[in-house]
């Protein structure tokens, strides 16, 4: 009986309950893609550093975090059969990879640069960080080669170089004494961000190693970690594996997930959260003043059906439970249709992608909105919730009124 | 009968003794003499030439006590004037005035952004740094005199390998002509003239001008005049103390 009241008071008044049910459904609507396209921001960042950047793990001497800005070479340890057996034994690890990073100078012998130098194992570095070389011509193989290079496009043109020139890459060894090897250009890439593009070169990890005289050794080992779905290892699976790795490992090396690693990337994943947070709340606190000024208009309006009602009999409670029951109609169907609409964008758009290019890189991305069910059931009760606490007072104010003032109100 | 033999043995009395061979640890002894005495005060010019062709000069004086105390005080131009540096055994330290403090650089470094490195101008000791062996000549080139090839003791020293010549004839008296440093790869790194050879007073006669050609970095070449070498017979340790620096 509640129920047909409340359905024909909403129907009554359809203009009202129509524009009300709409503004829930823009709302839930913008909350749900917003989630989806910022958790799909988070996925690309994520998979960045996990797959093209850092690998999900890494594996450093203690006191690397402080000389890695200055001289990391300074804290390449040895690596040997016994450490890479016991990390690769690790539950969760998936493929590790070594990894010498130091700086140095590059040269035509009529231009040169300074630059950071990446010497990576083109074997297995595909196997930690499969989008490393997504960039690179001819992929990891531009480095299978000895004495190849591969810089970034704007290094190359400020150096005037080409696929297949030679340049000298000039650094100082791990005692201190200097040393150069000429290379050839392998691949130039593009597309990567300006300071990439500029200041880093890759090389095989054979002749990073002979160039600083450090054979044996590694200043990083990257590890990827088993995925457990959504193509990237979730926080929480890293973190476990992290802490397993760290205790195969012992006291002698550091262990740390690439957010450590990369606090930018961290900090971004969790600025985006908090504004995407943000926007939620703002929205909800929209659509509860919605439904509560709704609400509000109509009991106003209808302070003499009120007050027939408490004449015949209507018990009080039942009052409060009808606009309750009318609140909770409009919350929970402008939220399934927002949901519904929010939902059908993010899955269409995650077929086909959102082409997105990061700040400070000249390549676009593409951002895969994510959907999710318990995002879509927390927004729907969350608006029926918030719809029956912005009623619960004015009902109850109705409920308490003097039926003979109320059939008296005009 | 008797003229002959008493003219031939005349002759043989007069004649001058065969000369010595040159040792290997001579060239080089020679050479850390000749270049880095025990003790003295010098005053030079740096000019460095870059790739754009820019140039830039320094004027400094540099102070040294026995193998490992060197200090060097740069007084031109105005924007590195009270610049200094000082090599304590393996240590080498820049004293920058604005910051009225010392902090560590590393032998490697540039020396003031030329083609020397710190090493270079603060720590030449060849005796200590190199075990030398004589070569027929130079690599690549056809210099004349006494050559030697100088290979690293160890990994801390700035070139893996030098090529030092000497002028021909007697040790005492030969002159550096050139020098060539290579890398641990093999590479060579830079190559360098003497020239200039002239008496600095004390019994001293050395080359007054290096040019050192940056072999990798091509338009790059520095060059070291010294325009004052005063050999000393002793020098305050008080001057070679980090304290010291900026007073």
């Amino acid at each position: 009986m509640l129920l047909k009241l409340a359905a024909r008071s909403l129907t009554r008044h359809s203009r009202r309950s129509a524009l009300t049910i709409g503004a829930i459904a823009a709302g839930t609507a913008v909350v749900i893609f917003a989630w989806g396209f910022g958790e799909g921001i988070v996925g690309w960042m994520t998979r960045t550093a996990q797959n093209a950047r850092l690998g999900a793990l890494q594996v450093h001497a203690p006191g690397y975090f402080d000389v890695k800005e200055a001289d990391p070479l300074k804290s390449a340890f040895d690596v040997d059969d016994g450490l890479r057996a016991r990390l690769r034994g690790t539950a969760g690890v998936a493929a590790i990879t070594e990894r010498l990073l130091f700086a140095g100078l590059i040269t035509t012998g009529a231009r040169s640069s300074m630059v950071q130098v990446e010497a990576l194992d083109p074997v297995t570095e595909p196997g930690v960080c499969p989008d490393r070389f997504a960039a690179v011509p001819g992929g990891a193989a531009a480095l299978k080669a000895p004495r190849s290079v591969v810089l970034g496009g704007e290094l190359a043109k400020s150096l005037g170089v080409k696929v297949g020139d030679s340049v000298t890459v000039a650094t100082a060894t791990a005692g201190g004494a200097q040393n150069a090897l000429d290379f050839t250009v392998s691949a130039i890439t593009a597309g990567a961000g300006f300071l990439e593009s500029k200041r880093i070169i890759t090389m095989g990890i054979a002749d990073g190693r002979e160039l600083t005289s450090t054979e044996g050794r590694a200043v990083e080992i990257a590890i990827a970690v088993a995925p457990d779905g959504g193509g990237v290892a979730s926080d929480h699976l890293v973190e476990a594996v992290r802490a397993r790795a760290q205790q195969a490992v012992g006291t002698a090396f550091e262990v740390n997930s690439w957010q450590t690693l990369s606090p930018f990337m961290r900090d971004m994943v969790g600025r985006i959260r908090i504004v995407l947070r943000g926007v939620s709340t703002v929205l909800f606190i929209v659509v509860v003043f919605g439904i509560a000024n709704t609400m509000l208009m109509s009991i106003f309006e209808r302070v003499r059906e009120i007050g027939t009602m408490l004449a015949l009999g209507m018990k009080r409670r039942k009052i409060i439970q009808l606009f309750l029951l009318e609140a909770s109609i409009l919350a929970g169907s402008g939220a399934l249709l927002g949901t519904i609409a929010g939902s059908l964008a993010v899955v269409i758009l995650a077929q086909r992608g959102i082409d997105f290019t990061p700040p400070g890189s000249t390549t676009q991305a593409v951002i895969m909105p994510v959907w999710s069910l318990s995002l879509v059931l927390l927004v729907i009760a969350a608006a029926v919730a918030g719809a029956v606490g912005a009623t619960a007072m004015p009902a109850r104010r109705a409920s308490r009124m003097a039926p003979t003032e109320a059939l008296r109100a005009t | 009968m008797f003229y002959p033999i008493v003219t031939a043995l005349a002759l043989l009395a007069t004649a001058p003794a065969a000369a010595e061979p040159v040792s290997a640890a001579a060239v080089v002894t020679r050479y850390d003499a000749l270049m880095s005495p025990a003790a003295f005060e010098a005053t030079m010019v740096m000019i460095a030439r870059r790739e754009d062709g820019s140039e830039r000069s320094y004027t400094l004086k540099s102070l040294k006590l026995g193998t490992d105390k060197l200090r060097a005080t740069f007084t031109a131009p105005a924007n590195a004037k009270g610049q200094e540096m000082l090599r304590l055994g393996d240590t080498l330290y820049s004293y920058l005035p604005n910051l009225k403090r010392a902090v560590r650089v590393a032998s490697r470094d540039s020396f003031m952004g030329g083609d020397f490195n710190n090493g270079d101008v603060l720590r030449v000791n060849y005796t200590a740094d190199y075990t030398p062996t004589l070569v027929p000549s130079a690599e690549g080139t056809s210099a004349e005199g006494t050559c030697a090839s100088l290979e690293a003791k160890g990994p801390q020293v700035a070139y893996d390998r030098i090529e030092l010549c000497l002028t021909p004839g007697p040790i005492d008296k030969a002159q550096p002509t050139s020098a060539r440093y290579y890398a641990k790869s093999g590479k060579l790194l830079r190559s360098a003239i003497f020239s200039d050879v002239k008496d600095f007073g004390g019994g001293l006669v050395r080359p007054g001008t290096i040019v050192m050609k940056n072999e990798v970095q091509l338009q790059r070449q520095s060059t070291m005049r010294w325009e004052a070498f005063e050999v000393k017979a002793e020098i305050s340790s008080q001057r070679f103390v980090v304290e010291d620096l900026g007073r």
